[in-house]
């Protein structure tokens, strides 16, 4: 058997948007021919999308929290002031120092951070090598630290390219009018020929290294196409109005020219590798390419990476690789754990990706290991007490603040410094929230605010983990002291406003905030579908599906508008586009559970059970807490395809799941409480009652009773029989329940006359009396109700009024929903509501 | 940039991928070249020097001649 070959090539910012034509043009032929033997897709990428950070996990198959990487800079601890961010900073091995540990032999170029370079088995040349910031005719000296081994550095350091060796051949198939450029006045001619020259080098080592060295495995990084997208993607066709026609004319063809500039580099990679080699090319983000260019960048470090799509691409090739297929839902973190697995090892269980099984021919068994930052040998790392030669940095720094990424910390160190500490803190604040550990990402920003109380990303962040903490007060105070700060703000404001009442399922409310902001601000892909979100909860139906259609009109790889318009075309009986949406959904966003969910549910109505259950079963696997998609199954399994040990299976988890959990419907008598518990059954809950107490004229639907309830005070040994379903029990009752399981109180309230009211008529008393003293007990009952519930840490109890549940059913089911995890199938308890039943009604 | 060339290494003599023969390679070089990689920078650097070397030749026969 012959030894496995991977090459990685990494190609930052590369975008499929702007390779499919040149492809369909056959101007990128190199990659084409691995694209059509090979498998692609969309490659999501994290937040915040900072290359160093998002290469780094690519390289780790984890995120920046675990890697450490958390930015272009960090402090220099020795020489004071800042440098490049240093792979003495990754916090775990990364995918060349695993392969190295199990006897590979690899050669990694340029990778960003990289410097020093490690001590591996092979030739680590560091990202440091390349850059070229010295004048012409002066001397080029070669960072310390960036080759290793440094013997190496003697040759390698000849296959570098200064820009000004660069000549009109290099430039006009860039720029065919390059003559008319002033270069005195103009520097992006230079600009171009720097980034061409660096990636010229780049590949001139790569090729040197894939010709001289044994190798089993080989990583190279170019950035140029990032750096061609930042200086000249404004240009690029079509012509943006605010760009100049001359510059357009002269600039316009870069970028495309970048690419073909690196197929044919990837051509020479490919002749060199051989046949039995697998190439995995990869960029960690995409790049705007049509009219959603920002038109200008606002003054906050990292700007620039604004102009990043968060979709990155994807193309394996190679032995055992299906050839001419599509690979869905992968992200930057599942490289590392599949190469390891194309090398027959074994990912660890503390990376975030996961192996792409679905892209082989033949699935290589897949293993895991706790972690293989764990185990003790030599991984050609850098021993702990490593640091770096800060000045050797300068150059690379030099060229990020060129870029636009740093601001030029002038000659302060202590101020450049501590600007570093802020960026990476508020950096992994993003990388924490992307985990939802949103606790944390406030207590940080709360932090940074404490030093910066004006800056306006960490106030909107705080907005934000603020509301999905459901701290919309401090939410508000925050919203409140912006808006008396700056008027600009205003409409902004108002769309976090909306998020809040659709967080407190006030959708109406929600939906007036959104309309205002939508008058002040433009119609954003954001604010739309928080509008198309709000038209859901509302029922209105048609206009959420023209809402994400427009959204999708201006980006068709809106996972979320694709999502949100599945569930309109579903709620609307339009099934099978329904279907055909929710999996455009999840193509471009795999892990999305209520896709997954939705889809389900589209196949169940399109009688697909077998592919319904692999949908509810994959949301589930995702969130495993979606009781609905559970149900679901358990019905289809049991019902349709019956497999009664499936449907046992998920009946049992469910039961697990609910177990100690009750759902108490309660009120005083005649409050509505029947009316509820309806509700909840119709919405699919399980309900424990025992039908003895039969409908009647009071309650022609039934009183969903449960007889035990009445020796609660005296035996509540039954209760277990109530755990994850819902159980009626009057208000006198509550507090007999007992501290062992938690509850969800449902309680209903509703006009006092109009219960006394409605008891008289039943107990065919005389209704035009008021028995005061009736009224005055129940009075004392429910400020009992609140006492108990106040002392009470394991109760959560939610009032819903009675006359308001009637006339604004939606936004009541809504917010009971909520109260109880989404399990309800808001739609079927919706139709329960009968406005006929409610007669006994005071005016 | 649409109409590549394509080359092959065979040490320094830089080969035409479809008809085998030598390319010519110019002193100026070429986006092909560079990314040919290793070998295409040796090339390119190696005509250039030669071309210098011409030149320098030329100029001091000319000298010569006067």
């Amino acid at each position: 058997m012959h030894k496995k070959k991977v090459v990685l090539v990494g190609w930052d910012a590369a975008d499929w948007k702007v390779i499919n034509p040149l492809m369909d043009e056959g101007r990128m032929p190199a990659l084409e021919k691995l694209v059509n033997k090979g498998v692609i897709g969309n490659l999501a990428t994290l937040d915040p999308p900072l290359s160093p950070m998002l290469w780094t996990s690519i390289a780790t198959g984890k995120k920046a929290d675990k890697h450490g990487i958390l930015g272009f800079i960090e402090p220099d601890n020795i020489n004071g002031g800042i440098r490049p961010v240093a792979v003495t900073s990754r916090q775990t091995k990364a995918v060349w120092n695993i392969l190295h540990y199990n006897g590979y032999k690899c050669n990694v170029v340029g990778w960003w951070p990289s410097h020093p370079a490690e001590p591996i088995n092979g030739v680590m040349v560091s990202n440091l090598f390349v850059k070229a910031n010295t004048p012409p005719d002066s001397p080029w000296p070669v960072n310390e630290g960036s080759v290793y081994p440094p013997e190496m550095t003697k040759i390698l350091k000849e296959y570098r390219i200064h820009p000004a060796e660069l000549t009109q051949q290099h430039i006009l198939p860039f720029i065919p009018n390059a003559a008319e450029v002033d270069q005195e006045k103009d520097p992006r001619l230079a600009s171009l020929a720097k980034i061409t020259a660096e990636a010229a080098s780049t590949h001139a080592i790569a090729t040197w290294l894939m010709e001289n060295t044994e190798w089993d495995f080989m990583a190279v990084y170019y950035d140029a196409i990032d750096h061609y997208g930042h200086a000249f993607m404004k240009y690029r066709p079509p012509r943006q109005n605010h760009i100049p026609v001359a510059d357009f004319e002269l600039y316009k063809d870069v970028v495309d020219g970048g690419y073909i500039f690196h197929d044919m580099m990837l051509d020479r990679l490919i002749e060199l590798a051989g046949d039995d080699t697998t190439f995995i090319i990869v960029s960690d983000h995409g790049f705007y390419s049509d009219s959603h260019r920002p038109a200008s960048l606002p003054r906050i470090p990292a700007a620039p990476a604004l102009e990043h799509r968060p979709y990155g691409i994807l193309c394996i090739s190679g032995e055992n690789i299906k050839a001419d297929e599509r690979v869905y839902g992968a992200t930057l973190l599942d490289i590392t754990p599949t190469i390891l697995n194309i090398y027959g090892l074994p990912s660890g269980k503390d990376m975030d990706g996961k192996v792409l099984s679905n892209i082989f021919t033949d699935h290589p068994k897949s293993s895991r290991i706790e972690s293989w930052d764990t185990l003790p040998g030599d991984f050609g790392t850098h021993p702990p007490e490593k640091t770096e030669d800060p000045v050797s940095s300068a150059a690379a720094l030099r060229q990020l603040i060129e870029l636009g990424y740093l601001e030029d910390p002038g000659e302060d160190k202590n101020k450049a410094s501590a600007q570093a500490v802020r960026e990476l803190k508020y950096n992994l604040s993003r990388v924490l929230a992307s985990r939802n550990n949103y606790s944390k990402a406030i207590e940080i920003i709360e932090e940074l605010l404490e030093d910066d109380k004006d800056e306006i990303r960490f106030q909107l962040d705080a907005i934000k983990y603020n509301i999905q903490l459901s701290e919309f007060e401090k939410a508000l105070k925050i919203i409140e002291i912006l808006k008396r700060k700056d008027e600009s703000y205003s409409s902004y404001l108002k769309v976090f406003e909306g998020i809040i009442y659709s967080h407190q399922n006030r959708p109406h409310a929600a939906l007036k905030m959104f309309s205002e902001a939508e008058k002040g601000m433009p119609a954003t892909a954001s604010l739309l579908q928080e509008l198309g979100k709000v038209f859901i909860r509302l029922q209105r139906y048609e206009e959420a599906l023209k809402i994400f259609t427009k959204v999708l009109e201006n980006d068709d790889e809106n996972a979320y508008a694709w999502h949100g318009l599945a569930l309109a075309q579903l709620r609307l009986g339009f099934i099978q586009e329904s279907a055909e949406s929710s999996l455009n959904a999840i193509g471009l966003l795999y892990h999305f559970p209520p896709a997954h969910y939705h889809l389900g549910e589209a196949l169940v109505r399109l009688e697909k059970f077998t592919e319904a259950c692999q949908a509810f079963e994959l949301s589930l696997k995702m969130n495993p807490g979606m009781y609905k998609a559970r149900r679901w199954l358990i019905q289809i399994y049991e019902e349709k395809l019956k497999q009664k040990e499936m449907a046992e299976i998920h009946r049992k988890i469910l039961n697990e799941q609910m177990k100690g959990k009750i759902t108490i419907v309660s009120g005083l008598p005649r409050s509505g409480t029947s009316l509820m518990m309806q509700i909840l059954k119709a919405g699919g809950m399980g309900i424990l009652t025992d039908e003895i107490r039969l409908a009647d004229e009071s309650n022609p639907k039934g009183y969903f009773e449960y007889e035990k309830v009445k020796s609660l005070p005296r035996d509540n040994s039954w209760l277990h029989e109530a755990e994850g379903k819902a159980l009626k029990v009057i208000a006198q009752l509550l507090r007999f329940l007992p501290v062992k399981y938690d509850y969800k109180v449902i309680f209903m309230k509703r006009d006092m006359y109009e219960i006394i009211h409605s008891q008289q008529k039943m107990l065919g008393r005389q209704q035009d009396k008021f028995p005061l003293s009736v009224a005055q007990a129940f009075d004392r009952e429910l400020k009992n109700v609140e006492i108990w519930h106040q002392k009470e840490p394991n109760v959560k109890l939610l009032y819903v009024d009675y006359g308001d549940l009637i006339d604004n059913p939606v936004e009541n089911i809504c917010k009971i929903n909520h109260f109880l995890d989404y399990q309800l199938d808001e739609d079927e308890a919706i139709k329960v509501i009968d406005k006929n039943l409610y007669r006994t009604k005071i005016r | 940039m649409t109409e590549r060339q394509e080359y092959q290494s065979d040490k320094i003599t830089i080969r035409d991928k479809q008809t085998g023969q030598p390319v010519e390679i110019h002193p100026e070089g070429s986006l092909g070249l560079l990314a040919l990689g290793a070998v295409g920078v040796k090339a390119w650097r190696e005509a250039r020097k030669k071309a210098r070397q011409n030149s320098n030749m030329s100029e001091k026969g000319t000298e010569k001649l006067h």
